[in-house]
């Protein structure tokens, strides 16, 4: 399976090309095209066990987050185009034994090889800062690719590093994070308007993005027409 | 002529040189910027019936502007409403299909016209789509990066995101399979079978508007 990341800047999207017996797992929203030989499955489940109930959790955890299986049917090889709804680049990570992957749920992609998705719920922390109220833990063996509003950088965490949540987009699983206040004390951290930070420690890699999503959509949403 | 296309993907416009009796028509509202030199006429282009089935039924504008010059050399910038690239398809007497919304402007002999499209179409992006013909240079635009693809068989898009397509491909609607679609919203694709082009785009303007909307604040209940 290979991933082709086509074009620069603002409208990155990937090509993935995979042979027949290969699989490739994407949220179900995320596919933009694909060869005719392409059978396209949407299912609830990223591993053994998940079924609809887990589904709709997803559902309930506020993106609805559904997968779509994709594999080829002729015995030939097939392309599926995935791209983000928002602008930005896109990236794809290795996971590979010991070091794997949790993204947070609005920056999951895809993912192919032998990869199993598991979802975490932040719990509390992740309730209070409002943003995406879940991780996908990517183990196993593959590629994923996750998608950012804005450019992607690459942060090694070496001791300590204190991220926005709205800025994270994956880290390695071999970092250890809490949520906590940004400044002194709570009202400092409110006041400066960053409520909730994550303060990763351990020794690992964590993906960020230039913009917060929410943050963008904190704004436009006010200056539309209110919803029924 | 001399044309260009700058900044694609990203932030495409387009820039064209003209000499006396050359002219380019375009979708009012693309100007962006032009030399004085430049003459600019308004019209319905195709009389006022064409103009409004543009405007009702396939979201184009009413209007198209027609830009030519008395003086050799002048230019005129045409930009697009959505940030993307703009693609320039030379025409010689052969059809284009092309997505509500998508057609910029065009050079030489090219008419416009749209395309009720059968109950397909109902469950397309727009009920209708524009059917371009003729000889000259045409130009479209998408919302993000626009990728061309080469179909030979059968090729799967999914109907948000295609821009354009050449008429030799034959095209009908599907359900991505097994799809459970009491719990979220259909994926809808179109199937295009045969041989030929097909340009698709690399965002979606309804999924942005999909992920706007609950973000949007909900109107108060009135109590009388």
């Amino acid at each position: 399976m290979r991933f082709e990341i086509l074009e620069q800047g603002a409208f990155q999207s990937a090509l993935v090309h995979f042979d027949h017996g290969e699989r490739l797992i994407s949220e179900s929203g995320a596919m933009v095209r694909a060869s005719g030989n392409v059978d396209i499955d949407v299912t609830t489940r990223a591993k053994k066990g998940g079924g609809m109930l887990s589904g709709v959790k997803r559902l309930l955890g506020g993106d609805s987050f559904f997968l779509s299986t994709y594999s080829t049917t002729d015995g030939g090889s097939g392309e599926v185009g995935i791209a983000p709804i928002l602008p930005g680049e896109v990236m794809t990570l290795e996971v590979a034994g010991a070091s794997h992957w949790k993204t947070t749920g609005g920056s999951f992609l895809a993912a192919g090889g032998d990869i199993e998705l598991d979802m975490q719920f932040q719990g509390l922390g992740g309730f209070i800062s409002g943003e995406s109220l879940f991780f996908l833990e990517a183990s196993g063996s593959g590629t994923i690719l996750v998608g950012a509003f804005g450019a992607l950088r690459e942060l090694e965490v070496n001791g300590e590093l204190t991220i926005d949540t709205g800025h994270l987009v994956a880290y390695e699983g071999s970092l250890d994070y809490s949520v906590t206040k940004a400044g002194g004390s709570w009202m400092q951290s409110f006041l400066a308007g960053e409520g909730f930070v994550m303060k990763f420690s351990g020794q690992g890699r964590v993906i960020v993005q230039t913009h917060d999503a929410s943050g963008f959509g904190r704004r436009l949403g006010p200056l539309l027409p209110p919803r029924e | 002529m001399k044309y260009k296309i700058d900044c694609q993907p990203g932030y495409s416009y387009l820039e064209v040189e003209l000499d006396v009796s050359e002219s380019i028509s375009s979708e009012s509202g693309a100007m962006a910027w032009m030399d004085p030199e430049i003459e600019m006429e308004t019209s319905t282009r195709g009389g006022v019936f064409q103009g409004l089935k543009r405007a009702l039924l396939s979201g184009e504008s009413f209007f198209q502007n027609t830009y030519t010059t008395q003086s050799s050399g002048a230019r005129v910038s045409l930009a697009p409403g959505p940030a993307g690239a703009i693609v320039a398809r030379e025409m010689n007497g052969e059809e284009l299909f092309l997505q509500k919304g998508a057609y910029l402007a065009s050079i030489g002999d090219i008419q416009i016209d749209t395309k009720f499209d059968g109950l397909r179409g109902f469950f397309n992006e727009g009920l209708f789509i524009l059917r371009c013909s003729g000889t000259g240079t045409l130009f479209f635009n998408a919302y993000g990066d626009i990728q061309e693809v080469e179909v030979d068989g059968e090729y799967l898009v999914d109907n948000g995101y295609a821009v354009a397509w050449e008429p030799s491909l034959d095209y009908r609607l599907t359900r991505a399979r097994k799809i459970r679609s009491f719990l979220f919203g259909d994926q809808l694709l179109l199937r295009f079978s045969g041989r030929g082009k097909v340009w698709v785009q690399s965002r979606c303007p309804h999924a942005f508007a999909s992920w706007v909307h609950p973000y949007r604040r909900k109107k108060q209940k009135s109590n009388n």
